[in-house]
């Protein structure tokens, strides 16, 4: 459940290349609420693949991220919740919080695996904007 | 087709005597076969202009409008609805193409009086906008047999007002009796999908108040792509693989992906299927269309990125014409999609949501509601990018006379959405990866596979690759490397063997047995392998240059069994043998009566030949055969099927060659044998 702290600099470092590049890119995935008012996305930690790799949510409403992976003994972690990963398997994980910052922020899986398996990177970004704002 | 040569072993009741038979001959009109010559390039050698280019661009136009479909065939009527602010304006119809390098040719202009056109609030639950403007103008494409006129190709109607700014209508012309070697898919629907013209698309970031329409209608101008406004995507990177194509004469024809949707069959008159550009927006009746084309050996060349990405469902408008909204729920699919919410599973395949979450999140199992990147090789893993291409594999057969290496750049050819190799268990076998380009999010990839079927499948990964096919717009990106490498592929499509023809049936009847299958695209005749032994056929075909995707092998062994193949043929190579299959002839008893063959009494010609029989002596004909070969010894083809007749005008011949005839008589318990053979010079 720890992560670490280079970690969480390469992720800041990717979340800040794509800042950079766009705010948003056209086919970052914009959370709609469901029923219960919460915004969920499925996320999949694929071996060489975050998906989807940019996630737009409202602040300071609940966000469910629904987490799946292939890979044992793998973690979710974000800079949102530095510190704390989240314990992911082939079984769906609800990851759930409210942010309160708005911004960027990096996320991804801990164990990026091997560099050369399609030098694909488990790693995104969610941006978290107004709750007055936005997204449909 | 039952051989008329049959008629030498016809034995007892069953021989047809020949009783008299007289010559007469007729002199009547000569068939003329157009020559299936290059059409595009007849097309391409004909004056062009540059004119069709916008001199008044305008992101609100004064001029704008929509036409009443996105493909219409050669001779189907296309109809025009447009909202001008001038008292009158121009509609100029171009077809795009290279012409020289002007880039498009002057079909027809028509001056039209204007009228302003309402644009329509967004209907409140689903942001659809639907114009359902007047009708200003309708057109009918012309079909002559010519078709270099009006060739199928990408057409865009420029509207020029009497004062003020300009704007594009955008459709295509099909030809859906071509059997052009490639086709080309324009992509309407991912041009919808992002056109926020009236204030709303299917995108959060061009939609008013950021809430995005689940459904958007094909009923109202283009307004996304500023200077291009009316040509949705396609001046962004299809036009520059369409220029290329045109200008090195390549053998296509084209349609868009609403006809893919309608008519997906339409793949199998070709040899591969072509797409350039952003093509993310697909329907299951699409994808599905593809993967079947793809089964049957379609070659398959994604010269484009995000591919089959979101897929969408087609609705009527509430006019009734079929297919003019396209709904697309997207991250609402799962809260707002009526298919997700309702308890019926069965259609949970269509959800409106990206096909790589249909298994995951809706729990859906089927072959074609799945990850893009088992079909594509790849999938979107990213965007917006601008960068390079690296050459990783140049041992790939793509590369073959490019002068690339590994780490060969391809500068500024990949974006702006970026698809990669997903190791996500649906990759296709013997996925051969050929670039390997650094991007945001590891590395991008273009890629090739190929089939059991035998498609061959390349896919860039990136949509910016068309930017160096052609230097439209003046981006100076184009390479003969990638030019090259484009040429590989499209030379692999072309010249891959013929595929096997496949469903190949086998039925007994009597001594006789009906043999059908399905033709491969590109086969002009089929050869006929049969054995008495399973696997036993060889390699020489017991019939060749069979016609049609069917035979009749008649004049059997009673209670023997057969086993047959056959292959696909063509002026320069033959496919290899079909599965095999088998039936057994019956016993020989007398259950049926075969009607006595009719006799055939006269054959005459000069560039056609008439035939001319007296009808079998049997009662209940219902009809007769007429079957012909350019040898005496056949192979013979059927020719015709009849209603009950005495003569028949074979219009299909060429002066000088021989033909011989044989005519059978059909009655409710089967065929007769044939007339004895007689023959007859076209001269």
């Amino acid at each position: 459940m720890r992560m670490t702290r280079s970690f969480l600099a390469v992720l800041a470092l990717a979340a800040g290349g794509v800042a950079q590049a766009q705010a948003l890119s056209t086919e970052a995935w914009y959370a709609v609420p469901d029923a219960r008012g919460v915004q969920t996305v499925h996320v999949e930690c694929g071996e060489n693949f975050f998906d989807p790799p940019e996630i737009v949510v409202k602040g300071n409403r609940p966000v469910e991220l629904v987490l799946r992976t292939p890979e044992a003994g793998q973690e979710f972690v974000s800079d949102l919740t530095p510190g704390l990963g989240k314990a992911i398997g082939k079984q769906k994980t609800a990851h759930r919080f409210t942010p309160g910052a708005n911004g960027h922020f990096a996320m991804g899986c801990q164990k990026q695996g091997n560099p050369n398996a399609g030098k694909g990177r488990k790693k995104g970004v969610l941006t978290v904007v107004p709750e007055n704002a936005a997204p449909g | 087709m039952k051989s008329p040569r049959s008629s030498r072993n016809s034995r007892g009741s069953r021989s047809f005597s020949v009783r008299c038979a007289f010559f007469w001959l007729l002199c009547l009109w000569g068939s003329v076969s157009w020559a299936q010559s290059n059409v595009i390039q007849a097309e391409n050698a004909k004056p062009g202009t540059a004119d069709w280019q916008l001199s008044a661009p305008s992101g609100t136009p004064t001029v704008e409008g929509y036409a009443s479909s996105t493909s219409v065939n050669r001779g189907e009527t296309l109809r025009f609805f447009v909202s001008s602010a001038a008292p009158s304006y121009t509609l100029a119809i171009y077809r795009m193409g290279w012409y020289g390098g002007t880039g498009g040719r002057l079909m027809t202009s028509v001056v039209l009086p204007g009228s302003k056109r309402a644009t329509p609030a967004p209907d409140p639950a689903t942001g659809l906008i639907d114009c359902n403007w007047p009708e200003s103008w309708r057109f009918t494409i012309p079909q002559t047999a010519d078709k270099t006129d009006w060739a199928s190709g990408i057409y865009l109607a420029k509207l020029t007002p009497s004062a003020g700014t300009q704007s594009y209508i955008i459709f295509v012309v099909r030809d859906d009796s071509s059997r052009s070697t490639y086709v080309y898919q324009s992509t309407p629907t991912t041009s919808q999908a992002y056109n926020n013209w009236g204030g709303k698309s299917l995108y959060t970031y061009n939609s008013t108040n950021g809430a995005p329409a689940r459904k958007v209608s094909f009923n109202r101008p283009y307004a996304r792509g500023g200077y291009w406004g009316g040509a949705g995507n396609f001046t962004e990177h299809e036009i520059y693989m369409v220029r290329f194509l045109e200008r090195e004469g390549y053998d296509v024809s084209y349609l868009s992906n609403l006809d893919l949707h309608t008519n997906g069959a339409l793949l199998l008159n070709h040899r591969a299927f072509l797409v350039a550009g952003h093509d993310e927006y697909w329907s299951y009746a699409m994808k599905s269309a593809v993967h079947a084309a793809q089964a049957q050996g379609v070659h398959l060349g994604f010269f484009s990125a995000n591919e089959a990405y979101w897929q969408v469902r087609f609705e009527p408008s509430a006019r009734g014409e079929a297919n003019r909204t396209m709904v697309g729920y997207k991250e609402a699919a799962q809260s707002q999609d009526p298919l997700a919410l309702d308890a019926d599973a069965s259609n949970n395949k269509f959800i409106t949501t990206r096909f790589r979450d249909l298994n995951p999140v809706f729990g859906v199992v089927d072959s074609v509601a799945q990850p893009e990147n088992g079909l594509v090789g790849v999938m979107y893993h990213g965007d917006p990018f601008n960068g390079d291409m690296v050459v990783s594999d140049a041992t790939s057969w793509v590369y073959g006379g490019t002068g690339v290496s590994n780490g060969t750049v391809f500068a500024g050819l990949l974006g702006y959405e970026n698809d990669a190799v997903a190791n996500n268990g649906y990759s296709p076998p013997q996925l051969r990866r050929i670039t390997e380009s650094p991007d945001t999010w590891g590395a991008a990839h273009m890629a090739t596979y190929t089939t059991d079927s035998g498609s061959v499948v390349f896919a860039t990964g990136s949509m910016q690759w068309n930017w160096g096919l052609d230097n439209f717009s003046y981006r100076n990106l184009e390479s003969n490397a990638v030019k090259q490498a484009t040429r590989n592929v499209l030379a692999r499509f072309g010249a891959a063997p013929l595929r096997v023809p496949t469903a190949l049936k086998a039925v007994a009847s009597g001594q006789s047995i009906d043999l059908s299958w399905t033709a491969p695209a590109g086969a002009t005749a089929f050869n006929i392998y049969r054995s008495q032994t399973a696997g036993a056929q060889g390699s020489t075909p017991y019939r060749r240059g069979v016609a049609s995707a069917a035979f009749s092998d008649v004049g059997l062994a009673a209670g023997s069994a057969y086993h047959y193949t056959v292959s696909a043929a063509n002026a320069a190579t033959e496919s290899a043998q079909s599965a095999e299959v088998s039936a057994t002839t019956g016993s020989g008893g007398p259950t049926t009566t075969l009607p006595a063959a009719p006799q055939l009494d006269a054959v005459q010609t000069v560039v056609s030949i008439k035939l001319a029989w007296t009808q079998s002596a049997s009662a209940g004909i219902t009809g007769n055969k007429v079957y012909r070969a350019t040898a005496a010894t056949g192979p013979f083809s059927l020719l015709a099927t009849l209603a009950p007749s005495t003569a028949y005008l074979d219009t299909a011949v060429q002066r000088g060659t021989t033909y011989f005839y044989g005519i059978t008589a059909l009655s409710s318990d089967g065929e007769s044998v044939s007339s004895p053979i007689l023959s007859q010079t076209a001269n």
